[in-house]
């Protein structure tokens, strides 16, 4: 029983974490589109000046930060819902791996830029 | 815990509604998501790499291939987006009556891709 509760309890607390990330990544979607926009057409001076200005940076840092924790959170459920339960494991590593990885990167390219 | 939990439908088989469809769409875009994000990094990683690779890079997202994934990418995450607030609203206790629930997953649609529309001007 107290098992249950247990599980209970942290199927609740995976709920409201994506639930809470997904809330912080509403606003924080425009420095995304931002940084798309000057992808596209800024100069590289531009692009620059924009990444340099610590509320685009620390901004773009939280919408990777967020985003691989949000999306980390979500392949755990596909992978809950549509993997078989040996391989549950496995696949919820990968995941988790190829996150950390992502956001990993995306911080320190960030910093070096 | 017993191994024999059931599993979604079986997709093959079960003619979903509208409402699922979305649903299922919406995990499909975040998983296609996922994989856009190492893109993402990409286009950081050459940044650090100095002007010449960021003019080249920049050139390559101007080709046809490269709009069209772009205008994919965010039309995939305007639709994650879009079908993110509903479930917000559906977790605070609303819209589940039949009706509503075919009602509010076209406005989902019309939502998406209008501010698809509005973006890629914007991007383009």
């Amino acid at each position: 029983m107290k098992n249950l509760l247990d599980k209970r309890h942290l199927a609740h607390f995976h709920w409201l974490q994506q639930r809470l990330s997904a809330l912080f990544l509403l606003p924080l979607s425009y420095w995304l589109f931002m940084f798309t926009e000057r992808c596209l057409h800024a100069s590289y001076g531009d692009m620059l000046t924009w990444l340099h200005l610590p509320i685009n940076k620390y901004g773009l840092i939280a919408w990777f930060l967020l985003v691989c924790y949000h999306g980390a959170l979500g392949m755990q459920v596909v992978f809950e819902d549509y993997v078989s339960r040996p391989r549950q494991r496995i696949a919820s590593w990968s995941a988790n791996l190829f996150f950390t990885g992502i956001a990993l990167c995306a911080v320190f390219f960030l910093i070096q830029s | 815990m017993p191994h024999n939990r059931p599993i979604s439908p079986h997709l093959q088989i079960y003619r979903l509604p509208l409402t699922g469809l979305i649903s299922i769409s919406h995990r499909l875009t975040g998983v296609l998501l996922s994989i856009g994000l190492m893109g993402l990094v990409f286009i950081l990683w050459q940044i650090t790499l100095g002007e010449a690779r960021f003019t080249q890079m920049q050139v390559a997202l101007h080709t046809f291939p490269l709009r069209v994934l772009t205008v994919g990418f965010v039309y995939a995450l305007l639709f994650h987006l879009c079908h993110g607030v509903r479930h917000l609203i559906w977790d605070a206790g609303h819209t589940f009556s039949r009706e509503k629930l075919t009602l509010y997953a076209l406005t989902e649609l019309l939502i998406s891709a209008g501010l698809t529309v509005f973006i890629a001007k914007e991007l383009m």
